[in-house]
């Protein structure tokens, strides 16, 4: 997918249903007075990898809120696959093939980090034989070795690294066999190996069809592995593009002014 | 995604197989064999005890029960329940009134005369009948409380069987429909409901002419209601709906996130819970030793002892293992009885002692503790010596769930340490 499918111009331009695997329009969610997404569209593209970027404070975390189901928005529409998704329950989001991975990581310290992954393979069902034949175990295990966990797997998250952790999230993720995966700061706190390691990882789920939106708020790291960059900052939409064009975007230049590098 | 997909080919056909391999019992563990030992075990109680010390073991039976019903949504699911009793209350009551006041009567206006039979299938459409009224005062209470996150089924099961008692005094004399006969108030009904077996009295539904025959008949129904609560909630808890209890016991935000909702799997495990609840104390009433509907029996005394007693009984066991509520029941009746034999005037102590010592020395609880002091025997055994003092730093179910209840409240009443 490149840089122009869904519109390069920053302007408002309207999206429809049927621009994108995800779409979002007029996206808007204020808090009490505070406006934290204003307005927001954008469309990802099926099988594209989409870095969603912006300062901290920016409204990032809000309008994947709102677009996962974690709350909803206060206005606009959310499309996946077609369908008006708007407000409907986050796990009842996760069945419609949506997953994400969260910042603040909270596995089940009660559990092998191998039984974690299982559990995003059991079945909203309450009679189930599921996991009687020890397949969703098998499949959890393979899930396990694609993201590097192999050797640890029957570790308790508590003794993992911390890229033990952002790995095991991504499994987690993984295993709800989702098309739309949204990825929360995934290389924050890594080497540049384990960086690699991870590119590699979510490069290789696009390969087999999975669409991916990197969330961070820089775009270190993520140059090697994202198609398109979208940069908001105060819940709207600022510069839109290749990581490129992104980096040498004056408007974006202003925004990280004596703040972080973009 | 995977190139190795363990769900090609026949996925059901595999799971039902390994259902049958388990319930043949082929590659058992070694605790479980023990488990199995230790219920035959209690199978051949009779074949030991004086009549009268078996009708002491049988109530300690529906103890177990009370507590693992406790354990099925408190222990698993971290939701923790302070007034359990309103559960038995209803199962206890729910089949006293519907056969004393509702199938016999509609058996004398159809002019039947019931025999033994007759009366076994009035007794067992009591308990039905006791077991849903039980699994609908589940529904009322959860439904409410669990679609919430955070600690308000425990509010509310506080107030629960305050409420029902206060019911039963309101409906002294007549409730319409559901009672006519009235709910008794606090000395509770005075005809107690028909017993399965019994010596001679009047409603009886097999008359036996010899106490000891009684007493064993009556234990055996109970130990066959025990394996009846046991098998459904080993089911429930050991199939992947148990692993989602006890995931959100850890963590609700990480089930949602994963494509379950949590409040299903709540109110499931609550409702389950109730009707287990109700069902053992509906059986108690046509089976149990010193069987009468009233306050003292269903309630325990003081209005709310039954409820904490479970607790306490679950916990020594230890929460979230349905086995433990079997261990911690027969220390708890033992305590009860030593110490309450020795100095009988300190009733409730001893076992709010016990339950102390169990939380400073085995907060885990004895069937957790033992199965891991078992797994560490056999790693020694197998030479790997230092695994014998290796020391497991994770906190256990009991001071986690403690702590996210701290947490909870704090948010709710705005405390600062979050």
């Amino acid at each position: 997918m490149s840089a122009d499918a869904a519109g390069t111009e920053p302007d408002g331009r309207s999206y429809g249903p049927d621009d994108g695997i995800l779409v979002a329009e007029d996206l808007r969610k204020e808090f009490g007075g505070l406006t934290a997404v204003d307005d927001l569209s954008f469309a990802v593209k099926e099988q594209e990898i989409l870095g969603f970027i912006g300062p901290n404070g920016a409204g990032k975390s809000t309008t994947f809120n709102c677009v996962t189901g974690t709350y909803p928005p206060t206005d606009g529409t959310v499309y996946f696959k077609g369908d008006d998704v708007t407000g409907i329950p986050a796990h009842d989001m996760v069945k419609e093939g949506m997953s994400r991975t969260f910042q603040e990581f909270a596995p089940l310290e009660d559990r092998a980090v191998v039984k974690n992954v299982e559990l995003a393979l059991a079945p909203d069902e309450l009679f189930t034989l599921s996991g009687m034949g020890g397949e969703t175990e098998q499949l959890a295990r393979e899930i396990c070795r694609r993201v590097g966990l192999g050797g640890v797997m029957d570790q308790t998250p508590a003794e993992l690294p911390h890229a033990g952790m952002l790995k095991l999230e991504l499994a987690r993720a993984i295993a709800t066999q989702p098309d739309v995966m949204l990825v929360d700061e995934p290389f924050a706190g890594l080497s540049a190996d384990e960086v690699q390691e991870l590119t590699e990882v979510m490069e290789s789920l696009r390969r087999h069809g999975m669409t991916l939106i990197v969330v961070d708020h820089n775009m270190r790291g993520l140059l090697n592995l994202i198609d398109r960059a979208f940069v908001i900052q105060f819940g709207s939409k600022i510069a839109e593009g290749t990581p490129e064009e992104i980096k040498n975007d004056p408007e974006v230049q202003e925004a990280y002014l004596g703040g972080e590098e973009i | 995604m995977a190139t190795e997909t363990p769900l090609e080919g026949d996925v059901d056909r595999r799971r039902r197989r390994a259902v049958v391999e388990k319930l043949l019992l082929r590659d058992l563990a070694l605790r479980h064999r023990l488990g199995i030992l230790g219920v035959g075990l209690l199978g051949l109680v009779p074949l030991l005890a004086q009549p009268r010390e078996l009708n002491q073991f049988t109530s300690v039976l529906y103890l177990m029960m009370f507590a693992i019903s406790w354990d099925v949504v408190s222990g698993y699911t971290g939701q923790l329940s302070f007034g359990h009793a309103f559960f038995f209350a209803l199962g206890g009551y729910g089949t006293s009134v519907t056969v004393n006041q509702h199938l016999l009567p509609l058996a004398g206006d159809l002019g039947l005369t019931l025999g033994p039979v007759g009366t076994v299938l009035v007794i067992l459409g009591g308990i039905v009948g006791g077991t849903l009224v039980a699994a609908l005062g589940g529904v009322l209470i959860g439904v409410p409380a669990l679609r919430l996150d955070g600690p308000y089924l425990s509010l509310v099961t506080l107030i629960a069987p305050l409420l029902l008692y206060q019911s039963l005094i309101i409906f002294s004399e007549s409730l319409p429909v559901l009672a006519p006969g009235g709910l008794g108030g606090t000395s509770g009904l005075l005809n107690a409901p028909p017993s399965f077996v019994g010596i001679g009295e009047l409603n009886t539904a097999v008359t036996v002419d010899q106490q000891w025959v009684g007493a064993v008949a009556r234990y055996y129904i109970s130990f066959l209601a025990l394996l009846i609560v046991l098998a459904v909630t080993y089911g429930v808890t050991r199939s992947a709906a148990g692993s989602v209890f006890t995931a959100i016991r850890e963590d609700e935000d990480a089930v949602r996130s994963v494509g379950m909702n949590p409040a299903k799997f709540k109110i499931f495990a609550f409702v389950l819970s109730a009707a287990i609840g109700g069902f053992a104390a509906a059986v108690w009433m046509h089976a149990g030793p010193n069987a009468a509907p009233n306050t003292e029996n269903l309630f325990g005394s003081g209005r709310i002892n039954l409820s904490i007693n479970v607790i306490v009984v679950a916990i020594i066991g230890g929460m979230g293992t349905i086995v433990g509520s079997i261990v911690g029941a027969l220390f708890f009746a033992f305590a009860d009885a030593v110490v309450g034999g020795l100095v009988p005037n300190l009733k409730p102590l001893p076992t709010f002692l016990l339950g102390m010592l169990a939380l400073v020395f085995l907060p885990r609880g004895v069937v957790p503790e033992l199965t891991r002091f078992g797994r560490r025997l056999l790693a020694w055994r197998r030479g790997e010596v230092d695994r014998l003092l290796e020391r497991d730093r994770s906190p256990s179910t009991l001071k986690r769930t403690a702590e996210k209840y701290r947490e909870e409240i704090e948010e709710i009443v705005g405390g600062e340490s979050r």
